[in-house]
């Protein structure tokens, strides 16, 4: 499951904003932490409050407004008064918030497979509690938000405890039916905490929501300061009055019924997503603790202000906002907190993932998007040679304080050039997709980033966080050189030309002026490498039958094959493709499984979890492996044209003997040839691809005339008048088993009448009047004897001469050699 | 009756082994060959009748002895050409008064097809023939997988021809696993 995304898309619900709030444990100097920004003063302690700013939006519905003032009410102790529901945890993360019994509630049950928080579409919950009986199958769960953006995958075992908190979490999807030990259920904070508790809430501050737009930094501070006055600020001067701007400008344009600035809006929403300080500052959180003497800008009550100590408190904040109604107002969901100190961050488990980093170099061109959007306009620069890293990393939690993850990949200088930081990303869990193992979260970050060269080593640096602005640097990552994959593209061959004579072939490239090899080639050691097709290797084919696909602990995806193929097929298959109907995939190796049957993994890219790769039946489908077109063993090097700094060939032909390809050549054939690229580092050797191949004919020279005494002896005549003829080596050399022997025969005219001139030389006239015998040519036996039979003899009187000729012959091209002329006098021997 | 136990001494050369079967074009040449093994060739001229392309009048049974005078094979000779390929031969062979074993046969026809060389195969390997007494079954098949039927369609009950030849052979080893 290199992809936990549902095959079937949940669809997108546009569910109106819910004003939420969030609270923190107590939080004082003993497990902040070091600050992400520099500042001497200690933190002051207390729970930190933040809610959402959902009044401005218009989605769907009329906008509520900005509003005037935000009541914080806040709850006596409850585990006095109220039965704490504490979850028993095996799986998940422990509980951020305790909440009373009563506001959990069985989820709706929409299938089997499926239970929702309610029966409305935009129903949510907060968090989630499964239990499994001991006896359930194990079952993946996945968890689905109002809106379907972001998933949380689980896997359960029987008798696991499930329990995970999760903003407008809607839905637990089972991959099959469970056994349940009850219905799951959900804590539902959309409450009002004196409706649904029965309790009666104080306020314990009121935050203008307004004074800080008009308010300078030096005395919006005192939002967040020691009691002995010093400020806990770490944003600039700038920044504030910036925030302040455009703040005044959404207030102003709210008021005044018109559309609020949209990047002024998302501005200040992002100040106060990403930094819990500005939240505070600008009203949109509060710190329920150590203040400065006084009310402050927002009348805090000093007496009720929380000190450490056990305990579980209910917090709600009120929205004031003035309408042409009047006042109206509006309540955020409920919280549960307790002042007891919260645990520190803590670094995670960084795993980098198969195959670890891998380089290419990419051209780039820059593209402007232009006046219109279907017109872009394209640099008519050239395209720049930029290298890319690709590399994935897991990381692993099982702290549930650790609520960001914050990752920048980086990698070292090479060549004169520098590294361009990529920035910092932060995400929350509920930001993508995340797993959940245990009570470990794990998450997955993917870059495609790019660093000065090949060489370059890369590494990530990792922090965590959370939303109150606690930050932890962790050690980076190891760094790790990228392996290179490696695409440049050789200058092909133009032709091949074999000289039979010489035995050597000349192989002329492309006659492109204006190819260069790319920069990769130029810096490490580049050269165009000649390449010929090993003659008489086939490239390997195997058909097994391959299981069902599963996935391998390094995210591979593997199946078992069988027949197991050899150990040497299984290297010479590795890097092929293993076919299963139309599925393709590149093989990344076989590996024993635990009781001998053979692995092949494979790398596949599922576009989303439980997509099958390809289906079996009987637990078997029929598969190919076949070996790389690439593969060593089909290509041999024959030499090697050295690139020039400035990407230019050394030359642009080579000529070399045949016999560095093949030795001993013994016949005729065709050979093939190709290019590709190679460069070097750390000795270590890339390769791009081969280039298509060119053919190039070998026209061998034909065997040589047999040189050795032969004895005729005629066998006899059959029933259909052949007579039958045997040449045997008669104390002499014999017969070259190289080839077979070709036999011919005639009679030929007697020619000593005729004056020297006019005579023809036998061997010719053997070639135009020889008639072939009963067989093909043949192998002699034993390097010895060889038998033939002809009509031609039987009609040759007793006493008359007969020719034969026996000449070499390849059988693997058919070439022929001149032959050896034996003429003997033909016996009756009857029939 | 079993079939008869291979014994290695018993085995014919390998390159036997090594040459095409019946229907190749090239099997007269093995013909050849196997009288060119036994050393036929050279030995001193036979008599006109005792060659081997003399014809007989009428089909003959012969013993093919090789260079160290061992019996090697069987020569069926026949008047006639005769399609070899129709030709399914049995071996029984006794020293005993019952038969037994039994040897499949591979055929080597010459290449105007009126002599057979028998070969005897034991384990599917060309064995020498040991002495003893023999009981051939030859069968001519009238109907034979792609060839032309011989036989009108109609006359389904004649599928093939069978005769059988009983004889004794004096020469050789005896045959003993």
């Amino acid at each position: 499951m290199s992809s936990f995304l549902p095959c079937h898309e949940p669809d997108r619900l546009a569910c109106p904003d819910v004003f939420r709030l969030r609270v923190s444990g107590w939080i004082d100097k003993s497990n902040f932490g070091d600050p992400r920004w520099p500042i001497n003063t200690p933190p002051p302690e207390g729970m930190r409050l933040r809610w959402n700013f959902p009044f401005l939006s218009a989605n769907p519905g009329p906008r509520i407004g900005y509003p005037l003032r935000f009541i914080v009410w806040r709850t006596g102790d409850l585990t006095k008064s109220k039965e704490i529901f504490h979850p028993e945890v095996k799986v998940g993360h422990a509980p951020r918030t305790l909440a009373p019994r009563k506001l959990w509630r069985e989820m709706h049950k929409r299938s089997d497979n499926r239970f929702d928080v309610g029966e409305e579409r935009c129903d949510s919950a907060d968090a989630v509690y499964v239990q499994l009986t001991s006896t359930s199958k194990p079952v993946q769960a996945t968890l689905l938000d109002a809106s379907g953006a972001k998933r949380v995958a689980v896997s359960l075992s029987p008798g696991d405890q499930f329990y995970f908190e999760m903003a407008e979490f809607k839905a637990i999807v089972f991959s099959e039916r469970p056994s349940l030990v009850n219905v799951p259920i959900c804590l539902d904070l959309r409450v009002n905490l004196k409706q649904s508790l029965d309790v009666v809430p104080s306020a314990i501050a009121v935050v203008d929501a307004r004074i800080w737009t008009h308010t300078k930094l030096t005395d919006i501070g005192q939002r967040l300061s020691t009691r002995d006055l010093q400020p806990f600020v770490t944003i600039g001067t700038d920044e504030w009055d910036d925030l302040r701007r455009r703040g005044a400008a959404v207030v102003q344009a709210t008021d005044a019924g018109t559309e609020p600035p949209d990047a002024d809006l998302k501005y200040l929403l992002l100040a106060a997503a990403t930094r819990w300080e500005a939240a505070v500052l600008m009203g949109w959180g509060f710190l329920d603790g150590e203040h400065p003497p006084g009310k402050g800008l927002d009348q805090i009550d000093g007496a009720a202000m929380m000190t450490r100590s056990p305990g579980i408190y209910g917090y709600q904040v009120e929205a004031q906002t003035h309408t042409p109604a009047g006042i109206v107002s509006t309540f955020s969901s409920a919280f549960f907190a307790s002042p007891d100190p919260m645990a520190g961050l803590s670094a995670p488990a960084v795993r980098l993932l198969a195959p670890g980093p891998i380089c290419e170099m990419q051209l780039s061109k820059k593209v402007d998007i232009g006046k219109l959007p279907d017109q872009p306009v394209i640099s008519k620069e050239d395209a720049r040679e930029a290298v890319y890293c690709n590399v994935g990393y897991e990381l692993d939690t099982d702290n549930a304080c650790n609520e960001v993850m914050f990752t920048s990949p980086w990698a070292l200088d090479s060549h004169g050039d520098t590294f361009k930081e990529v920035g910092e990303f932060g995400s929350s869990f509920g930001d993508r997709t995340a797993i959940v193992s245990g009570f470990k979260v794990v998450t997955r970050r993917d870059f495609n980033f790019e660093i000065p060269f090949v060489d370059s080593r890369v590494w990530l640096k990792v922090a965590v966080g959370d939303h109150w602005d606690r930050y932890l640097k962790c050690p980076p990552t190891d760094e790790e050189l990228p392996r290179l994959r490696y695409r440049g593209r050789a200058l092909p061959l133009d032709k091949a030309v074999c000289n039979g004579k010489d035995r050597t072939v000349t192989l002329d490239l492309l006659a492109d002026k204006t190819w260069k090899a790319d920069r990769i080639a130029r810096l490490l050691n580049g050269r165009i490498e000649l390449l010929s097709k090993t003659p008489g290797v086939e490239k390997k084919e195997l058909k097994v039958g391959s299981g069902p696909p599963f996935l391998m602990e390094d995210r591979s995806w593997g199946a078992i094959i069988d027949p197991v193929p050899s150990l040497s097929d299984q290297g010479i298959l590795t890097g092929g493709v293993l076919q299963v109907g139309r599925f393709t995939a590149r093989v990344i190796r076989f590996l024993p499984g635990s009781t001998g049957e053979v692995i092949c993994s494979f790398e596949a890219n599922p576009a989303c979890a439980g997509e099958r790769l390809y289906s079996v039946s009987d637990g078997r489908a029929d598969a190919i492996l076949s070996e790389s077109d690439d593969s060593e063993r089909l290509w041999k090097l024959v030499s090697e044209i050295k690139i020039f700094p400035d990407g230019t060939p050394e030359s642009r032909s080579r000529t070399v003997p045949i016999s560095s390809i093949l030795d001993p050549i013994i016949t005729s054939l065709t050979f093939r040839f190709a290019t590709r690229l190679a460069v070097s580092r750390d000795g270590r050797t890339d390769w791009g691809p081969i280039s298509a191949p060119v053919a190039a004919p070998y026209l061998h020279d034909p065997p040589e005339r047999p040189e050795l005494c032969l004895k005729i002896s005629q066998l006899g005549v059959d029933y259909y008048g052949r007579s039958m003829l045997r040449a045997a080596a008669d104390n002499c050399k014999e017969l070259d088993s190289r080839f077979r022997n070709a036999v011919v025969g005639a009679h030929l005219p007697d020619q000593s009448a005729l004056p020297e001139k006019d005579k023809v030389p036998p061997e010719r006239l053997l070639a135009q009047l020889g008639g072939k015998g009963l067989f093909g040519p043949q192998q002699a036996f034993r390097g010895k004897a060889l038998f033939e039979g002809f009509t031609a003899l039987e009609g040759t009187a007793d006493g008359e001469a007969f020719t034969i000729g026996v000449s070499n012959y390849r059988e693997s091209d058919n070439a022929e050699g001149p032959p050896l002329v034996v003429t003997f006098i033909a016996r009756d021997v009857g029939d | 009756m079993t079939p008869a136990v291979f014994a290695a001494r018993w085995a014919l050369p390998s390159w036997v082994r090594r040459e095409p079967n019946i229907g190749n074009s090239d099997v007269g040449l093995f013909f050849f060959r196997l009288f060119e093994w036994a050393g036929i060739f050279e030995a001193n001229p036979l008599a006109a009748d005792e060659r081997v392309f003399a014809r007989p009048a009428s089909a003959d049974l012969n013993l093919v002895m090789d260079s160290t005078r061992t019996p090697a094979a069987l020569l069926l000779r026949t008047a006639e050409p005769c399609d070899w390929r129709r030709v399914d031969i049995t071996v029984l062979h006794r020293m005993k008064p019952e038969f037994e074993r039994r040897f499949e046969t591979r055929l080597v026809p010459a290449p105007d097809g009126c002599a057979c060389v028998i070969l005897l195969l034991a384990d599917e390997i060309p064995v020498r023939v040991p002495r003893g007494e023999y009981a051939l079954r030859l069968r001519y098949k009238y109907r034979l997988d792609d060839l032309a039927s011989l036989v009108n369609s109609v006359d389904s009950n004649a599928t093939l021809d069978e005769c059988q030849i009983a004889l004794t052979q004096p020469m050789g080893g005896v045959w003993n696993v």
